[in-house]
C-alpha cells in the first residue's frame, strides 16, 4: 500500500482576470521507503503541491490518500493528528522555534505527536547525534549556522519515525557545501530508516539523487526515466 | 507540562533575554491597574469600617428611644428587662441635647451627653477615650470635654512628671465652663437674665472621630436631667450586643419587650444613608479603577496580535508538525493568563507596600502641593484608615485574570483558525 497517493488533484487561485490554474490534474503514488524528487521552475506550483499533499492546503478537486486513508475534506483536527504521526516536514528556511534550543525543537514534534517523554528524549538525542549535532543540543537556533539549523530540522522531521518525509527546497538557503552535506545526510537517513522521501527542488543535481525523478510542468507531473 | 504551555512561557520569557519587553510592559500595566484597584478598595474599606466603628463607639449598637421624642420613665426596670434579652450584653441610660457653653469670652454650642459613666463604659468605651484626667473624677459639678473643643475653648493642659518618672498631661486646675441649656431660657421671665451652670473641667477625651471630639461634652446623667428638666426620666437607653454585625437579628426580640411607644434603632440605621453612600462609592470606584486594568488588557491584546502576526510562519510550522488548532490557541491564550496572573501578584505586593507607606506618601504629596492635613480636616480621621478584605482581592483576581484571558484569547482564536499554508505564505 502506498504511503501517499494523489488522484487527479487540481488547484486554482482566484484572480481578477479569472481563476489561475496551478495544478491541472496531478496523479502521484509514493511507496514505502521510496525516494522521489519533484523538480520544476520557480512559480510552477511545487510548494503548493507539497502543501496539498501534506494536508496543509486544500485542493480545488481531486483526492489525497495517506497510508490508504482518504484525507480529502477531513477536519483540521484530524489532519493535524494524522500529520503528526505520518509526515515529517523539512522546509527551505528551517523554521525552528527561536525560543527553543536544538533538542527542544526536535522534542517539540514528538510532544505534539503525543510521544512518551522519556523515549522521545532518547530518540531526539540519538537523532541529533546522527546529524552531527550531539554536542550542540542546548544551543538556540541563533547560535547555529544555516546548515546546522537544517540538520536540526531534519532530526525534527524524523523524530516520530514517520513513513514519509516531505522536503521543500531543503538546501535553498544554504551554500553549496552545506547544501550537499544536508542533502546527503537526508537521503542517507531516509534510506537507513526506510522512510519514504518526497523532495521538491529546483536543483537538478539533488533531484538526480532520488530513485524517481518527476518534473512539474504546466500543472501536470511528468515522470522522467 | 503540556508543550503548548511550555512554549507559551518560552515565548513570554525568551531564554537569553534579560528584558523581555512584551512580558514586562504588559505585566507592569496589569500590576499598576490591580494596585490602583486594591489600594482604593482597601482605603474605602478602612473609611467605611472606621465610620461604622465610630457610629458604634458614639451610639452603641442599639438605641432605645421614645417614638415621639419624649422621655422614658422608669428606665431602671426597662434596662433590667432589656439586659435579659438573649444577645444583649449591657444597657446604659442617657440624656442628650444641645447647650451653649462659654469659657472666658469664647462661646461654643456643643452637644452634651449625660451618662452614668460606669454603665456607659459597658456599652461604649468612654473611659478608654480619656486622654487627660481620671474617669472617677466626673461628678454632677464636673464635665469632660472633647479634645478639639477644649483647644477651641482655650482650656489649658500642662505636662508634669509622674511618680514613675513618666510625663503626665493634666488640666490646669480650676478651669470652669459656663453651661446654658434651652430649658433655662424657657423658664425665664421677661426681664430675667439666664444664670449659667458652672462646671469644672475634669478631663478631656479623644475618640479619633473628629465631629465628636470637637463638638461634645460629657456630664453626669443627673446633671443632664437637671439641665433639661427631665426629673428622673432619661431620653434613651443604649445597648451593647454580642454580634454588632448581626444586630438586626435581635431587634425583633428587643421590640417584643419594649412598651408600645418606644422603638429600638440598630446602629446601622443611625447613619444609614451615609453608610450606603460609602458602599456605593466603593463599588463605583471599583469600576473606575478597573478601567486601568481594562486599558492594560487592551495593550496585552494589541501586543499579542502583533506577536501572532510576527509569529505567523511559526504558527504555520506548528500546524505542519501536527499541532491542533486548540493547542495553538492554548499557546497565546495562556500568555494572556500568565500576564494577568503575574501582574495580579505583583499588583498585590505593590498594594501592600503602598498601604504600608500611605501616611508617608500623603505627607509627601502634602509637602509638594501644600494642601495641609486634608485627612484630619476634611476626612475627619487622624490617619488614612485601611482595612484589607479578602473578597476584594478575590474579585480583583477574577476580573483581572478574566479580562487578560479574554485579551489573550482574541488573537489566540485568530491564530488557531488560520490554515498552516496561509500562515506560512503571509509571513
Amino acid at each position: 500500500m502506498s504511503v501517499l497517493k494523489a488522484v487527479n488533484v487540481k488547484k486554482s487561485f482566484p484572480t481578477p482576470a479569472g481563476p489561475l490554474e496551478v495544478l491541472r490534474g496531478v496523479n502521484l503514488e509514493i511507496m514505502p521507503g521510496e525516494c522521489a524528487s519533484i523538480r520544476g521552475e520557480s512559480g510552477s506550483g511545487k510548494t503548493t503541491l507539497l502543501q496539498i499533499l501534506g494536508g496543509l492546503d486544500s485542493a480545488t478537486s481531486g483526492d489525497i490518500f495517506w497510508n490508504g486513508e482518504r484525507i480529502t475534506k477531513r477536519g483540521n483536527a484530524f489532519l493535524a493528528r494524522a500529520r503528526a504521526k505520518l509526515l515529517g516536514y523539512v522546509f527551505q528556511a528551517y523554521h525552528l522555534v527561536p525560543e527553543l534550543n536544538a533538542i527542544e525543537n526536535v522534542l517539540l514534534a514528538a510532544k505534539i505527536a503525543g510521544a512518551p517523554m522519556k523515549a522521545a528524549r532518547k530518540i531526539s538525542a540519538e537523532l541529533l547525534e546522527r546529524v552531527g549535532l550531539g554536542d550542540r543540543e542546548m544551543h538556540l537556533p541563533t547560535k547555529l549556522s544555516g546548515g546546522e539549523c537544517q540538520r536540526v530540522a531534519i532530526a525534527r522531521a524524523l523524530v516520530n519515525r514517520p513513513p514519509l518525509i516531505l522536503a521543500d527546497e531543503p538546501t535553498g538557503n544554504l551554500d553549496e557545501r552545506s547544501g550537499n552535506a544536508v542533502m546527503t545526510l537526508l537521503l542517507e537517513i531516509c534510506r537507513e530508516q526506510k522512510t519514504a522521501l518526497l523532495l521538491v527542488t529546483h536543483n537538478k543535481e539533488f533531484a538526480e539523487l532520488a530513485d524517481r525523478k518527476i518534473f512539474l510542468k504546466n500543472g501536470i507531473l511528468e515522470e522522467i526515466s | 507540562m503540556p508543550w503548548s504551555i511550555y512554549l507559551a512561557f518560552k515565548q513570554l520569557f525568551p531564554p537569553g533575554k534579560h528584558f523581555p519587553a512584551f512580558a514586562l510592559v504588559s505585566i507592569i500595566g496589569v500590576a499598576i491597574g490591580v494596585c490602583s484597584l486594591l489600594v482604593v478598595q482597601t482605603v474605602m474599606n478602612g473609611y467605611g469600617r472606621e465610620h461604622r466603628e465610630n457610629i458604634q463607639r458614639m451610639y452603641g449598637h442599639v438605641v432605645v428611644t421614645d417614638s415621639h421624642g419624649g422621655a422614658i420613665a422608669n428606665h431602671k426596670a426597662l434596662m433590667a428587662t432589656l439586659e435579659k434579652v438573649p444577645g444583649v450584653v449591657a444597657a446604659s441610660p442617657f440624656a442628650e441635647g444641645q447647650v451653649m457653653v462659654r469659657h472666658g469670652d469664647i462661646p461654643a454650642l456643643p452637644f452634651v451627653r449625660g451618662i452614668d459613666l460606669d454603665k456607659e463604659d459597658n456599652v461604649v468605651p468612654v473611659k478608654k477615650f480619656l486622654t487627660v484626667g481620671e474617669p472617677d473624677a466626673l461628678d454632677d459639678d464636673r464635665v469632660i470635654v472633647g479634645s478639639e473643643l477644649a483647644r477651641m475653648l482655650n482650656l489649658r493642659v500642662r505636662v508634669k512628671t509622674g511618680g514613675n518618672g513618666e510625663l503626665v498631661r493634666e488640666l490646669v486646675p480650676g478651669q470652669t465652663i459656663e453651661v446654658y441649656s434651652p430649658t433655662m431660657l424657657d423658664a425665664l421671665k421677661d426681664d430675667e437674665v439666664p444664670m449659667p451652670v458652672e462646671l469644672e473641667v475634669c478631663g478631656l477625651f479623644e475618640s479619633g472621630y473628629r465631629p465628636a471630639d470637637e463638638n461634645t461634652i460629657i456630664v453626669s446623667l443627673r446633671r443632664m436631667q437637671e439641665l433639661y428638666n427631665l426629673g428622673k426620666d432619661v431620653q434613651g437607653i443604649r445597648l451593647r450586643v454580642e454580634d454588632p454585625e448581626a444586630v438586626e437579628k435581635i431587634i425583633p426580640a428587643i421590640c417584643r419587650v419594649l412598651p408600645m411607644k418606644l422603638r429600638a434603632t440598630p446602629w446601622i440605621y443611625v447613619n444609614w444613608n451615609f453608610l450606603q453612600a460609602v458602599q456605593f462609592e466603593k463599588t463605583l470606584l471599583f469600576f473606575l479603577m478597573f478601567i486601568i486594568t481594562l486599558v492594560a488588557s487592551f495593550s496585552i491584546a494589541s501586543t499579542l496580535f502583533s506577536a501572532v502576526v510576527k509569529r505567523s510562519r511559526e504558527i504555520g510550522i506548528l500546524g505542519a508538525l501536527g499541532a491542533r488548532p486548540r493547542q495553538i490557541l492554548m499557546i497565546f491564550a495562556s500568555q494572556g493568563v500568565a500576564v494577568g496572573a503575574i501582574g495580579y501578584g505583583i499588583g498585590c505586593v505593590l498594594t501592600f507596600v503602598i498601604i504600608a507607606a500611605r501616611d508617608e506618601i500623603v505627607s509627601f504629596i502634602n509637602s509638594i502641593f501644600g494642601s495641609g492635613d486634608m485627612i484630619q480636616t476634611q476626612y475627619l480621621f487622624s490617619q488614612i484608615p485601611v482595612h484589607y478584605n479578602g473578597n476584594d482581592f478575590l474579585v480583583a483576581a477574577i476580573f483581572t485574570i478574566l479580562t487578560t484571558t479574554v485579551a489573550g484569547l482574541i488573537p489566540a482564536i485568530w491564530a488557531a483558525r488560520r490554515k498552516p499554508s496561509e500562515a506560512m505564505r503571509e509571513a
